[in-house]
């Protein structure tokens, strides 16, 4: 990289952590800097970006403006969490959007949207006005389908000239140069089944169990069958819950329900690695996507990339985003009929051998027959709790030891006796046990 | 036909760090190169892994024929995070994908590394990381998962179960295993790919051993038990110590000898018997093994054990803690040590192998044969040639 070259600081969530922003954020890192470019990261959290700070609020965004410095350029990957997620209230919603405004005017910025939380900004004409004015002194405003496009020009005021399309897919690349059958092999699944696959964080809005109820209905699976031709459909359902919140762990757990009572549907209830996600792609013959929210579809987008058709529903933007060979369900029941025409169709060295010698259990046997009996398990209760030595060769370690002690064992001291009486107690009824079993 | 590259990434290299997996790591490193691969080790700046603080300078140096490329550690987060979600882990709670992403993010952290490999994971032919429970390894290793080599190094231990490493144990190209016992875990805790080995790893033989020369320069005039590692808790150094108190107070004759890193902190009433000698050389360690009358090895964390098998190649027995699944292995195989699951066993043992060095002797007389017969370099290193082979284009 030449010493002029412009640096870019790209904002955003970003791997090891997984979630669909920071996958999609890293392929685009990927791919820019291997064409040359200098590109760093922040992230709002720890991770293998350069730096972190935490954003969300007016605060975060006050205090980016300090790191811009140094860079020529900035990519932000707007989503609400990152702007809004430690707001409290509409005014500190309004402060950072500003605050969002400020950043963007200290150096050339793209704001690539992949979701705004239109609500609160729809009903407050401040947060209104605020965020057109963010979103006005940007370089750019790029989203990834027109009808993201639509929502955020009606909801701020912005003329559709003023906010640019942006392929979803641009910086994706497979991840996976597995064939099908290959893929299939490897996740075990019947190469002669028309597979469905439903892949994602598994969240209410995601409609996956639309999926499964569907799948059911259509009548397409015929599992157990042994003649290949024969062999029908098997929907697979792919997933984990990513944060455990109580409304998300319930939805897990009524999917997980009912795929157990749907013949032919699989749950994989696992965190996927990026070519796993490609693998579970490629071993599909089609992608079953009936969400109920979405702004713009990751999944879409790598099925697209894998040649894989997509059966989505009509709500934000997949049904701009699917390629030929797909399609769009306007309900549930149109589904069910879509999915009946797409079913239609060690190396390991030798084992040396047990070479167990007298001696070792001579020894082993003698040993432990010199011990009295309780002590045959390091859970033996025979050994006595006690509290650590107060002291350490190291002169402060050791007086901030007894300082410690000094300070808790009053405490302490009670509590292991009380353990210790317990444990005699438990060793006494156990003794009796013993005897009353094995009377002589 | 251009040299086949690898590149290692362990989280430490160098000849001041201590950890087994490292040693290696470095040794299959070095070995490759022997045979003609272009090696890389790709690793952090830092000695010590609970500082992480940056010990070496960043940049590249040559380590004969291997390249070292070093990145700055990042140690820049409060940690508070990773000890009150480590405890929660520890006491076996369910713990939400956020919560495990931000246990691993709160401690070392090497950005530059992750972009180097980022920007040249093509380069390579294989990328071998280990062990699984670092940063580097976690965050590096799925990066380019179809030319990984994973070397997890696994102990049977609560993080094990986390579900954020099934990505980094599932889609690796292939696992390099060093024991039975270690594969057989992987096995129970994760959905593996198809290409697993159990490779071992090798041990170098010394030329030759000088247990008294040994003794005389560091002054050890009683026969000894020995201990090398790391003195901390979770090597089971603090039982080792308690049961060695009780041996010495009830008169046992022998004294006991360890080396390595961390303070040993011994109780007042040894402090005459228990003899620290810091880091050693290998030189000094391997007579270390050859002069002591049992190599005592009191950690249940273990996914080789590289040094009792050194003490067996030195013609010493060793005392294990039973429940290491693997070092329980190489004992039940080689016949040359004896396994204990309670202090008061530790103690036995002591007191046995403290009176009679005769049977010590006759204990440790198949030791040296099994680590010749399974863990010479030169086999494992035509183990991960030949798997290799098999799960890639090299």
């Amino acid at each position: 990289m030449s010493r002029t070259q412009p640096k870019t600081l790209m904002i955003t969530p970003y791997p090891p952590y997984r979630d669909g922003i920071a996958v999609y954020a890293a392929q685009e890192v990927i791919a820019r800097r291997r064409a040359g470019e200098h590109i760093d990261v922040l992230s709002p959290t720890p991770s293998a970006a350069h730096q972190h700070l935490v954003l969300g609020g007016p605060k975060g965004w006050a205090r980016l403006l300090s790191r811009l410095a140094p860079f020529d350029r900035v990519i932000i990957q707007l989503y609400p969490e990152l702007l809004h997620g430690a707001c409290g209230n509409p005014i500190e919603r309004v402060a950072a959007w500003a605050g969002l405004e400020a950043a963007v005017r200290r150096r050339p910025t793209e704001l690539r949207v992949h979701e705004v939380d239109y609500g609160p900004a729809r009903r407050n004409p401040l947060e209104r006005l605020a965020g057109a004015r963010a979103l006005r002194a940007a370089d750019v405003v790029a989203v990834h389908t027109p009808a993201e496009r639509t929502a955020l020009c009606e909801t701020f005021g912005l003329d559709p000239s003023e906010v640019t399309l942006f392929d979803h897919g641009q910086y994706f690349a497979p991840r996976s140069a597995m064939s099908q059958t290959e893929a299939r092999a490897e996740l075990g699944i019947d190469p002669a089944s028309h597979m469905f696959l439903t892949i994602g964080f598994l969240q209410a809005h995601k409609g996956f169990d639309r999926a499964v109820r569907a799948f059911a209905e259509s009548g397409v699976a015929r599992p157990g069958s042994t003649d290949a031709s024969a062999a029908g459909a098997e929907l697979h359902v792919v997933g984990s819950v990513r944060v455990d919140v109580p409304e998300f762990v319930a939805y897990a757990a009524s999917l997980r329900r009912q795929i157990d009572a749907v013949p032919g549907a699989y749950f994989h209830e696992r965190y996927v690695s990026d070519e796993a996600f490609d693998r579970w792609i490629l071993a599909a013959d089609t992608i079953v996507l009936p969400y109920r929210e979405i702004f713009s579809s990751g999944v879409v987008e790598r099925a697209n990339l894998l040649g894989r058709p997509v059966l989505a529903s009509r709500v934000g933007g997949p049904a701009e985003q699917i390629e030929e060979g797909s399609a769009i369900s306007d309900d549930d029941a149109e589904l069910v009929t879509l999915m009946r025409d797409r079913a239609g169709g060690s190396f390991a060295p030798a084992a040396p051998p047990e070479r167990v010698t007298a001696s070792t259990q001579a020894i082993e046997a003698a040993v432990r027959s010199s011990l009295p009996q309780s002590s045959s398990s390091v859970l033996d209760l025979g050994e006595r709790l006690t509290l650590p030595p107060p002291y350490s060769h190291r002169p402060l370690v050791g007086r901030a030891k007894q300082a410690v002690r000094i300070v808790t064992g009053w405490q302490l001291h009670p509590i292991v006796d009380r353990i210790n009486h317990l444990e005699s107690q438990l060793e006494q009824v156990l003794a009796e046990r013993s005897n009353s079993a094995n009377p002589e | 036909m251009s040299k086949p590259r690898i590149a290692v990434i362990p989280p430490r290299y160098g000849p001041e760090v201590v950890g087994g997996a490292e040693a290696v790591l470095s040794e299959v490193a070095h070995g490759l190169a022997v045979r003609g691969w272009e090696v890389e080790v790709l690793t952090t700046c830092a000695v010590d892994h609970y500082t992480w603080a940056n010990h070496y300078p960043a940049g590249t140096s040559a380590d004969g024929d291997v390249l070292i490329r070093r990145f700055p550690a990042v140690l820049d987060t409060p940690g508070k995070f990773r000890d009150r979600i480590g405890a929660r882990i520890l006491g076996g709670e369910t713990i939400s994908i956020v919560d495990q992403q931000l246990w691993m993010n709160d401690s070392l952290r090497v950005p530059e590394l992750y972009h180097h490999v980022l920007d040249h994971s093509d380069d390579f032919d294989v990328i071998l990381c280990g062990p699984y429970m670092f940063w580097t390894t976690f965050a590096v290793g799925q990066i380019a998962p179809d030319r990984t080599v994973l070397m997890p190094c696994l102990h049977d231990e609560p993080p094990a179960r986390l579900e954020i490493f099934r990505p980094l144990f599932g889609e690796s190209r292939g696992i390099w295993f060093l024991t039975e016992p270690e594969q057989r875990l992987a096995e129970g805790l994760f959905d593996l790919p198809s290409r697993t080995a159990e490779i071992g790893a090798g041990v170098t033989i010394p030329e030759h051993y000088d247990p008294e020369g040994f003794r005389a320069s560091y002054g050890l005039a009683n026969d000894f038990f020995y201990y090398a590692g790391r003195r901390e808790w979770g090597k089971g150094w603090s039982d080792l110590l308690a049961a060695y108190e009780r041996y010495a107070m009830a008169g046992g004759q022998l004294d006991l000898v360890t080396s390595g890193v961390g303070d040993p902190e011994v109780p007042p009433t040894i402090t005459g018997r228990v003899h620290d000698l810091g880091l050693l050389s290998v030189e000094d360690r391997n007579s270390a093994m050859a002069a002591a009358r049992c190599y005592v090895q009191p950690s249940s964390l273990e996914s080789f054990s590289l040094t009792v098998l050194e003490a067996w190649l030195a013609g010493t027995p060793v005392i294990c803690n039973g429940a290491s699944e693997v070092v329980a292995w190489h004992v039940e195989r080689s016949g040359a040590g004896v396994r204990y699951h309670s202090l008061d066993e530790l103690l036995g043992y002591l007191d046995v192998f403290g009176r009679d060095a005769s049977m010590a002797d006759e204990l440790a007389a198949d030791g040296r044969q099994y680590v010749l017969d399974h863990y010479q370099w030169s086999d494992v290193l035509d183990r991960i040639e030949t798997t290799i082979a098999d799960w890639t284009s090299v």
